[in-house]
C-alpha cells in the first residue's frame, strides 16, 4: 500500500502514525510486557489520524487481515479510546502517537489469532458461552430500545417557555427543571410501553408459587413465546440457599423486563451484531487465555521449580539517593568540583549551574535511583564511590557530570513468597510469547500498511 | 394449593410497576433518566460588569508565539474555552467545538480556546484533534488567576464563556458544554 493511499483514508495532513509492528513478536517476551511497546517501532509510516480524521469509509480500511478477521481504523481508534493512555495522547508527540498506535495495532493483531484459535478449538460453541453472548445481545437490545424512546421525549415549545419563565434567566435552574420534566415523562412513557407489551403478549404472572420452597423448574411467568422459571433467574447470579420471595420477584421483574423489551427492540429492527461481534472478539481471547494460563501454570511446584533456576526474579537491585551537577565543559567542572573539595555544596551549584534542567530545578537532588538502571557512564563511576564522597568528572551526552551518592538502601533476595506473582507473570510471558508465534506460523496475516521514507525524513513534513 | 392466576394487565402490570421501582436502569446498565450532563452557570464576575470588554484585556501568545488578544475578535459571536491538555471532558468537547467553528464561522461565530498548559502538548492537541480555532497559551497558574476574573473561582476545565457581539456575557458554562447548550444559548446570537 503506497504511503498516499494512507494518507488518503487518515485525512491527507502528513504526519506520523505508527510506529509499524511489521516484526514478530519480540522473543522471550509477553505482550503485556510495555518495555517491548518501543522495541517495535522499526518503520514509521506516513499517515495522519487523530480522534476527528478518519471517518465514514476510512473507518473501515482494514489495516489488517488475520485470516479472515480485519483490524480496521475504527478498531484501532477504539482501542486508543480504551487504553489507560487515552487521555494523554492527543498531547503526545507524533513520534509516540505513532508507538502507541503500533502497539495497540500489534496487540489486536494478536487478539484475533487468538481468537482465531479460540474458534478452532470450539470455545465460541460451549453452551456457557453461546448463554453468555444471548445475554449480551439481549442487554444491547434493551438498552438500545430504552434509549431511542429517552432521545424522543421532547418537552412542547409552550413547556419551555413556561421553565424559562419561572427560572427567570438562571441557568442552572432552567436545566434542572428541563431535565426533571423530561425524566417524569420517560418514566410515563416507559410504563405505558411496558404494559402495552404485556398485553400483547398475554404475560402471566404466577405469584402465587414464589415462596422459600419454589423449585428451581417451577415456571414463573409466561407468555407468548415467553417462559420464565426460578432456574433461569439464578443464572450468573449468586443465589441465596433459600431465595427470598422478594429477592425471587425483583429478579423476576428485571427478567421479564429484559425479556419483553429486547424482543421487541429485536422486532422493530434494532441491530446490535456489529457490538456482539466486538464482545466475541474481546471474550474469546479470554476465554482461551484463561484455559492456557491454567495450563502453563498448572499448580505451585511450577512457580518452585521455575524460581529455583531463575533466582534472578527475586533479586532486587541496590537504590542510591544520588546528587548531581552537570557543567557544559570540562573546564568548569573541573573549577566546580574543586570548589565542591574545598568545602561547597555540591546542591547549591547544582542549583546556581546545573545545565541539567531537572537538577537545576532540584538543586541537583536526582532522587532515588535503582542500580543498574541509570546512564552506564555514571553506573560506572559511582560503582566503587562511598557516600558523600564526590566522584571523578564523567562525561555523559548531557555533558560533565559530577555525581555523589547521599544515602542508599541495599539491595536483597526475595524468597518465592515475595515474588510469587512475577514469577508466574514471568512465565506467563515467555509461554504466551513462543504461542502467539507458533499462532502465526498457523494463521495467515496480512498487514496492508507499506514501508516509508526513513523516519527522519518523514517527521520533517 | 390452586394456583392463582393473575390476568394482566391488572395486577402483573402492578408487579412490572414495582420492577420499575426495583432499578431496572441495572439491566439495561445505561445512565438513569435523571441524569443530567448539563453543568451551567450564572453570569457572577467579581468585576461586576456583564461586558467582557470592561473586564482586564485578555492579551496572550498563540501556539505560534504569535501575540493576540481577545480584542482581536469583538464583533463577532465569541466562544471562550479554557481548557487543559489533561482534561478529558474538554477532549470530548473539542472536536464538537472544531465542527461548530466550521459550520457557523459564516455566521459570526468564533470560537478562542485559551489552554492552560505547555504549549509543545497544547499544538500536540490542536494537531490530532484538527482544531480550527485559535488557541491563546497560558501557563496553568497564571490561568487559574485569569478564570477568577471569568468568574471561574474553583479554577473548573473546561470552562465556556459566550460573548455577544457587543460584548455582553450572555452565557457561561462549567463543564462539557453539549449540543444542547449550544442550540439554545449560542444559535440564537448568530446571524442566519
Amino acid at each position: 500500500m503506497p504511503p498516499v493511499f494512507i494518507r488518503r483514508y487518515f485525512g491527507g495532513c502528513g504526519q506520523l502514525l505508527y510506529a509499524s509492528p511489521l516484526a514478530g513478536p519480540v522473543k522471550g517476551t509477553g505482550w503485556m510486557n510495555m518495555r517491548n511497546v518501543f522495541l517495535l517501532g522499526a518503520v514509521l509510516l506516513l499517515v495522519c489520524g487523530g480522534a476527528g480524521a478518519a471517518s465514514g469509509d476510512a473507518a473501515d480500511v482494514s489495516l489488517v487481515d488475520v485470516g479472515p478477521y480485519r483490524v480496521t481504523v475504527s478498531d484501532l481508534k477504539s482501542a486508543i479510546s480504551a487504553s489507560p493512555f487515552a487521555t494523554q495522547f492527543v498531547s503526545m508527540d507524533a513520534n509516540d502517537q505513532a508507538t502507541l498506535r503500533g502497539d495497540l495495532l500489534r496487540r489486536l493483531v494478536i487478539s484475533r489469532l487468538l481468537r482465531l484459535e479460540a474458534e478452532a478449538q470450539s470455545l465460541d460453541r460451549t453452551p456457557d458461552f453461546l448463554k453468555e453472548i444471548e445475554n449480551f445481545r439481549r442487554g444491547l437490545l434493551y438498552r438500545g430500545y430504552m434509549d431511542r424512546m429517552r432521545e424522543r421525549i421532547a418537552l412542547p415549545d409552550e413547556e419551555l417557555q413556561e421553565i424559562r419563565a419561572s427560572t427567570e434567566g438562571n441557568a442552572d435552574a432552567f436545566e434542572a427543571l428541563r431535565a426533571t420534566r423530561v425524566a417524569q415523562r420517560y418514566r410515563a412513557v416507559r410504563r405505558a410501553t411496558l404494559e402495552s407489551l404485556i398485553k400483547a403478549r398475554h404475560v402471566v404472572v404466577y405469584a402465587d408459587r414464589i415462596d422459600q420452597k419454589t423449585a428451581p423448574d417451577t415456571v414463573l411467568m409466561e407468555g407468548d413465546g415467553l417462559r420464565i422459571t426460578l432456574r433461569d433467574l439464578s443464572e450468573g447470579l449468586e443465589v441465596p440457599q433459600h431465595p427470598n420471595p422478594e429477592w425471587i420477584r425483583e429478579q423476576l421483574f428485571k427478567l421479564g423486563e429484559l425479556m419483553l423489551v429486547s424482543d421487541a427492540a429485536a422486532a422493530a429492527g434494532l441491530d446490535v451484531e456489529d457490538r456482539v461481534e466486538r464482545y466475541r472478539d474481546e471474550r474469546l481471547p479470554a476465554i482461551l487465555l484463561e484455559r492456557k494460563e491454567a495450563e502453563w501454570v498448572p499448580d505451585d511446584d511450577t512457580l518452585k521449580s521455575y524460581f529455583s533456576s531463575h533466582p534472578e526474579i527475586g533479586h532486587v537491585a541496590e537504590r542510591r539517593h544520588i546528587g548531581m551537577l552537570v557543567t557544559p565543559s570540562y573546564a568548569q567542572a573541573n573549577a566546580m568540583r574543586k570548589r565542591i573539595l574545598n568545602g561547597e555544596s555540591l546542591f547549591r551549584l547544582a542549583g546556581l549551574y546545573s545545565v541539567d534542567p531537572y537538577g537545576r530545578a532540584h538543586n541537583g537532588d536526582m532522587g532515588w535511583v535503582r542500580e543498574g538502571s541509570g546512564m552506564p557512564e555514571i553506573e560506572q563511576a559511582i560503582a566503587g564511590l562511598q557516600d558523600n564522597q564526590i566522584s571523578n568528572i564523567v562525561k555523559t551526552p548531557k555533558g560533565y557530570n559530577i555525581v555523589t551518592i547521599i544515602e542508599r538502601k541495599p539491595g536483597e533476595d526475595r524468597p518465592l513468597a515475595g515474588v510469587r506473582d512475577k514469577v508466574r507473570q514471568t512465565i506467563l510471558n515467555e509461554k504466551l510469547s513462543a504461542y502467539v508465534h507458533g499462532l502465526e506460523g498457523r494463521y495467515k496475516v496480512s498487514w496492508n500498511l507499506a514501508e516509508l521514507p526513513p523516519a527522519d525524513k518523514a517527521a520533517g513534513q | 394449593m390452586r394456583s392463582l392466576r393473575f390476568a394482566l394487565p391488572g395486577a402483573a402490570a402492578l408487579l412490572f410497576a414495582l420492577g420499575l421501582l426495583f432499578g431496572a436502569d441495572r439491566v439495561a446498565g445505561g445512565r438513569t433518566a435523571t441524569d443530567t450532563t448539563h453543568k451551567t452557570g450564572t453570569l457572577a464576575l467579581p468585576a461586576r460588569t456583564d461586558n467582557a470588554w470592561e473586564l482586564q484585556p485578555i492579551r496572550l501568545p498563540d501556539l505560534d508565539g504569535t501575540q493576540r488578544a481577545l480584542a482581536d475578535w469583538s464583533g463577532k459571536v465569541l466562544m471562550l474555552n479554557f481548557w487543559a491538555s489533561w482534561c478529558a471532558p474538554c477532549q470530548y468537547e473539542i472536536p464538537e467545538f472544531v465542527a461548530y467553528q466550521d459550520e457557523y464561522a459564516a455566521q459570526g461565530l468564533q470560537i478562542i480556546g485559551v489552554g492552560l498548559d505547555e504549549a509543545r502538548r497544547l499544538k500536540n492537541v490542536a494537531r490530532t484533534l484538527g482544531i480550527n480555532y485559535p488557541v491563546m497559551v497560558i501557563e496553568e497558574q497564571a490561568g487559574a488567576s485569569l478564570m477568577r476574573q471569568w468568574g471561574n473561582d474553583k479554577g473548573i476545565v473546561p470552562y465556556t464563556v459566550i460573548i455577544d457581539r457587543d460584548g455582553h456575557i450572555r452565557y457561561i458554562h462549567r463543564g462539557r458544554m453539549d449540543k444542547y447548550a449550544f442550540e439554545e444559548y449560542v444559535k440564537p446570537l448568530l446571524g442566519s
